[in-house]
């Protein structure tokens, strides 16, 4: 019921604010926290730290331009086959972690590997990837609206329904898989692998699903993020990014499937609001996340809902 | 019903079970004593194939289960309930008997064996909505047991359920295990409490250091001098 009432008045915000400004940063913010929905199912609720998400995020933006330039495709279909990619690429990876039932820190570190892998092959590729210098989008997507068919995707205020309703579809699709048995075997996974093999669940199973299902978000959002900035750059895959994302959910809050959107919306905001030099600023956002993980361990989301409820008593 | 046939696992260099042979008939109560790292618990996991076995064969239903896999063999109906009394701590009561209805087709109908089990074990209703991990030991053991049942299983694997209870729990437990067997439910008993292994099966195996030592029915096996000396402290 929140979250309907939070995505119509997302939805009717335009209405009234009509800052480009304001509604730019939403536009990332709604982006980036689609990116972290996903990455929580991972993390959050399977219990899984992956750092490839980067890699799977970046990896797609970079396949869904390619595909377009090189096979002539549609930006659409760009991202389906850019999607197929990084499930492929999700299943060998998740296959070799979970194989060898790495976890913790040593599932991090391995994804971290894979990820860094992907980021050098991307940098080092000068003649399909242009190396650091990143590509230049200019085409945008088309999209079908009723009664104007075909039209580019392109100003402030379409990308911001578009976005909009991306994350919602992805809000929508982790509630479902999260309220469902496979939900369910994500969080005995998390809270206790071993009884949960026990139990008769194959856990490799559930992992891989996670992994995937996060993963493909991810891809999904890469294509969206590139074509809406017009440019995509090796920095895409870089630990700072998967970092980013920890980030948010962490802020956000890990136990609820939209929290992360919160932390999403408060760490990309931050930055335009307090103006800072650059190194000024990280330090301030270090210590926005040291204090986040110290004083309210349950996010912001949790936070607030334990507030909520202390008050209901 | 399940059957080793010479089974003999390691760890690493370690021999844990050697040429071990069990036999639990359909409906039928089994124990298997033994003191602290005899290979109790490794005859039960390598059961369920959470070990697996070096050499050797394990029959289940009269299906030859050697070579499948921990969760194809729950669904088989091999349930275990691990020692330690382990539980989802962060989950409630409810949701963790739920999750051991987890590989049952009706999975979605358990509630009939949600109330099965809290008429068994009262306490676990009153809780029902309580987490795991803020309940006692005696209450979390129910709780597992609770939670092998909801499985719908044909061969349960108890390992160790009395170990750190309190006498009085352990009474309790016992009993629960008795009342499972009078309704024909076959159990193969892990335990080192010799006194309520054998209160609570026909018959049982003594295990040492992964050989078996001692078998035969309860009651001859309650007046060997090993046992006595060596478990019933008499």
């Amino acid at each position: 019921m929140r979250l309907v009432l939070a995505a119509a008045a997302f939805a009717l915000l335009p209405l009234v604010v009509k800052s480009d400004f304001i509604l730019t940063i939403l536009v990332f913010s709604f982006l980036l926290g689609m990116l972290a929905v996903g990455f929580n199912l991972i993390f959050g609720y399977t219990g899984q730290l992956s750092m490839f998400h980067a890699a799977a995020f970046g990896i797609s933006a970079y396949a869904t331009y390619l595909s377009m330039t090189h096979w002539g495709t549609s930006f659409w279909t760009g991202m389906l086959i850019a999607s197929a990619l990084v499930l492929a690429l999700s299943v060998i990876v998740g296959t070799i972690c979970f194989r060898f039932r790495l976890k913790e820190f040593y599932f991090a570190v391995v994804t971290l590997a894979f990820s860094e892998m992907a980021r050098l092959v991307v940098l080092n590729w000068n003649g399909v990837t242009n190396g650091t210098l990143g590509i230049i989008l200019q085409e945008k997507p088309n999209i079908w609206l009723p009664g104007q068919g075909l039209v580019k995707l392109e100003g402030t205020l379409m990308w911001y329904y578009v976005s909009l309703v991306a994350l919602a579809l992805t809000v929508i699709v982790c509630l479902r898989l999260v309220n469902s048995w496979m939900g369910r075997c994500f969080a005995a996974i998390r809270l206790n692998d071993e009884l949960g093999d026990t139990l008769g669940i194959n856990v490799f199973r559930y992992k891989l699903a996670a992994f995937v299902v996060g993963n493909i978000i991810a891809a999904i959002t890469g294509g969206l993020y590139a074509f809406y900035l017009g440019s995509i750059e090796p920095g895409f895959l870089s630990i700072d990014q998967s970092l980013a994302i920890v980030a948010m959910v962490l802020l956000g809050g890990r136990g609820a499937v939209a929290a992360p959107v919160i932390g999403a919306l408060v760490l990309t905001a931050l930055p335009h609001m307090i103006h800072l030099g650059a190194e000024l600023r990280s330090i301030v956002y270090g210590a926005i996340l040291i204090l986040t993980i110290l004083l309210m361990p349950q996010g912001i989301y949790g936070t607030l809902a334990l507030l909520g409820r202390r008050r209901a008593v | 019903m399940l059957e080793f046939e010479r089974v003999n696992v390691h760890y690493g260099k370690n021999h844990v079970l050697k040429d071990l042979s069990v036999r639990v008939g359909e409906g039928e109560v089994v124990s298997l004593i033994g003191s602290n790292a005899a290979g109790k618990t490794t005859t039960l996991r390598t059961a369920l194939g959470l070990k697996s076995s070096t050499s050797g064969s394990l029959r289940f239903a009269g299906e030859d289960i050697t070579r499948l896999a921990t969760h194809q063999r729950v669904n088989r109906g091999l349930v275990l309930v691990p020692e330690g009394r382990q539980a989802f701590v962060k989950f409630t009561v409810i949701e963790n008997l739920l999750m051991g209805a987890y590989h049952r087709a009706d999975r979605d109908q358990a509630q009939k064996e949600i109330d099965i089990v809290f008429d068994m074990f009262p306490r676990l209703r009153e809780r029902r909505a309580q987490k795991a991990g803020s309940m006692s030991g005696g209450e979390q053991q129910m709780l597992a047991i609770a939670r092998g049942l909801m499985a719908k299983p044909k061969c349960l694997l108890l390992d160790e359920p009395t170990l750190g209870l309190a006498p009085i729990i352990v009474e309790e437990i016992a009993h629960t295990v008795r009342r499972l067997a009078a309704a024909g439910m076959t159990i193969l008993l892990a335990e080192q409490n010799a006194a309520v292994a054998l209160a609570c099966a026909a018959r049982a195996y003594v295990l040492e250091s992964g050989n078996i030592s001692l078998q035969g029915e309860s009651d001859e096996l309650r007046k060997t001098d090993a046992i006595k000396s060596l478990y019933l402290g008499n």
